[in-house]
């Protein structure tokens, strides 16, 4: 039976004010602004935390920072009563440590034999020669300041030890550690897990750019993270952007901290092998599924020489790193896999 | 194919705006916000932006910044910073008294999306980013 040419019109009309509906919803579900940003300033960078809204999330929020700061706390040497600072303050004898900072030095002695020793939590002493400890001066230190204080930076001395299911740390005398190579990364992994355990499915962690996201974005699409490009004098390549869904990235740059004496720069990423700030090389940027990894790394990877660190990076799953040289750049073998696009 | 030349019929001259109107309403409402994710990175579209702990303060074209050089006061727990824009870079011009290092007035200029000037004592950071719904965020 055929129905009379009125009722089509009216089918019809149906039919759109439906379609508009479908469309105002999906307007919704796509641009409105759904998520929940909040601006934190501690581990002496600027922490951004996003994720969904929902009604309960700035107590949420409010709290975990409160624990993602107290425990960055423990890590900082320079905060007289932390964790860090009394075993800093040892000379020599053992101090018990809390399971987070043995994780910590447990994967790092791990990857201090990967890299063989071109990362070294007992750098401490180093940095301080150089000046780039807190409220201190930079200077050029003499070659025999630099071999006597090298003597201290041995990651081999330290000694992490479990008894009655509690971690005990010890140091040599006179060795000093420090974790700001790492300490970031952890925090933003340990934003994460915690964001994630409160039922978030859309969470973006950005510690002074090191940047860690889990689940896609509201709209369903991926998180976009754009590598910086060192200043120079001709762009080598145009902006990578990395896709992701999962997973952190970090980047170590010479641009980040440095010093000038007599036309020369001098950046904070010190060899801990050499005693000398490593200056092959712009920016080494590293992927990888946890943040404390892509943070190590990208500060390790910068000592070394480009094709040795991507050999390094092609034996770790889930790690990928893209080079920023003086006249050139690397990349891995998959790292294309999470670029997006390039961008002039 | 008569069938729709017969349904065509039925409707005058307006209901055909009125459908043609409703399914282009309909189709600018479904891509529109993908028109927005879509990238181009244009100095016209870079964006000062400066915080007060989470707080905007101010975000400013840098377009704008070429035609009239831009003071901004932004309070934070120890006092009033000034930040400075012009010709295209921004930088912190001036910290508080009460801040001890007064660190971010020595990071100088930055003029492009990557670098951050971070004032950790006055909790005050100033970047540049493209404009909305381009990169996330930038790792540096």
């Amino acid at each position: 039976m055929e129905l009379p040419g009125r009722w089509k019109k009216i089918i019809i009309l149906i039919f759109l004010v439906v379609l508009i509906l479908i469309s105002s919803l999906y307007y919704n579900q796509v641009s409105k602004s759904d998520y929940y940003e909040v601006t934190t300033y501690f581990m002496n960078t600027v922490v951004q935390i996003k994720v969904e809204y929902r009604s309960e999330v700035k107590a949420e929020l409010n709290q975990i920072i409160n624990i993602l700061k107290n425990q960055a706390e423990q890590f900082d040497r320079y905060q007289a009563f932390s964790l860090v600072s009394k075993i800093n303050q040892a000379e020599g004898k053992k101090v018990e440590i809390n399971k987070s900072l043995a994780e910590i030095i447990l994967t790092t002695k791990q990857y201090y034999y990967l890299l063989n020793g071109s990362f070294d939590i007992t750098i401490a002493p180093l940095l301080d020669l150089w000046g780039f400890g807190k409220d201190s001066r930079n200077t050029v230190p003499s070659q025999a300041e630099i071999r006597s204080v090298l003597e201290l930076v041995n990651f081999e001395q330290v000694e992490i030890t479990k008894e009655n299911k509690k971690y005990f740390l010890k140091l040599a005398p006179g060795q000093k550690i420090d974790l700001g190579g790492i300490a970031k990364g952890f925090i933003v992994d340990q934003a994460v897990q915690l964001l994630e355990e409160a039922g978030y499915q859309h969470v973006f962690v950005n510690a002074g750019g090191n940047i860690k996201v889990s689940g896609k974005k509201i709209d369903g699409t991926s998180w976009q993270i754009g590598i910086r490009l060192p200043k120079g004098e001709q762009p080598l390549t145009s902006q990578p952007v990395l896709k992701l869904t999962r997973g952190a990235v970090a980047t170590s740059g010479d641009y980040e901290r440095y010093f000038e004496v007599d036309g020369k720069k001098y950046s904070h990423l010190i060899n801990p092998k050499t005693g000398y700030p490593a200056d092959e090389l712009r920016s080494v940027t590293v992927y990888a599924e946890q943040a404390l990894i892509a943070d190590l790394l990208s500060t390790a990877l910068f000592m070394l020489e480009p094709a040795r660190a991507i050999e390094i990076v092609s034996k770790i799953e889930g790690v990928e790193v893209f080079i920023i040289g003086k006249d050139r750049f690397w990349k891995s073998n998959k790292f294309d896999y999470f670029s997006a696009k390039k961008r002039e | 194919m008569v069938n729709t030349v017969k349904i065509l019929d039925y409707f005058t001259f307006y209901d055909k705006i009125l459908i043609a109107g409703i399914v282009l309403f309909s189709l600018i409402i479904i891509f529109a916000p993908l028109g927005f994710m879509a990238e181009n990175y244009d100095e016209d579209e870079l964006i000062i932006v400066i915080k007060s702990g989470s707080k905007t303060v101010k975000r400013i074209p840098m377009v704008k910044t070429y035609e009239k050089t831009q003071l901004v006061e932004a309070a934070g727990p120890l006092g009033i910073s000034i930040i400075e824009a012009e010709q295209g870079r921004v930088r912190l011009l001036e910290a508080p008294e009460e801040d001890p290092q007064k660190i971010c007035e020595k990071t100088g200029w930055i003029s492009e999306p990557g670098p951050v000037i971070i004032c950790v004592p006055n909790q005050i950071s100033i970047w540049i980013e493209t404009s909305e719904g381009d990169l996330d965020g930038i790792t540096w």
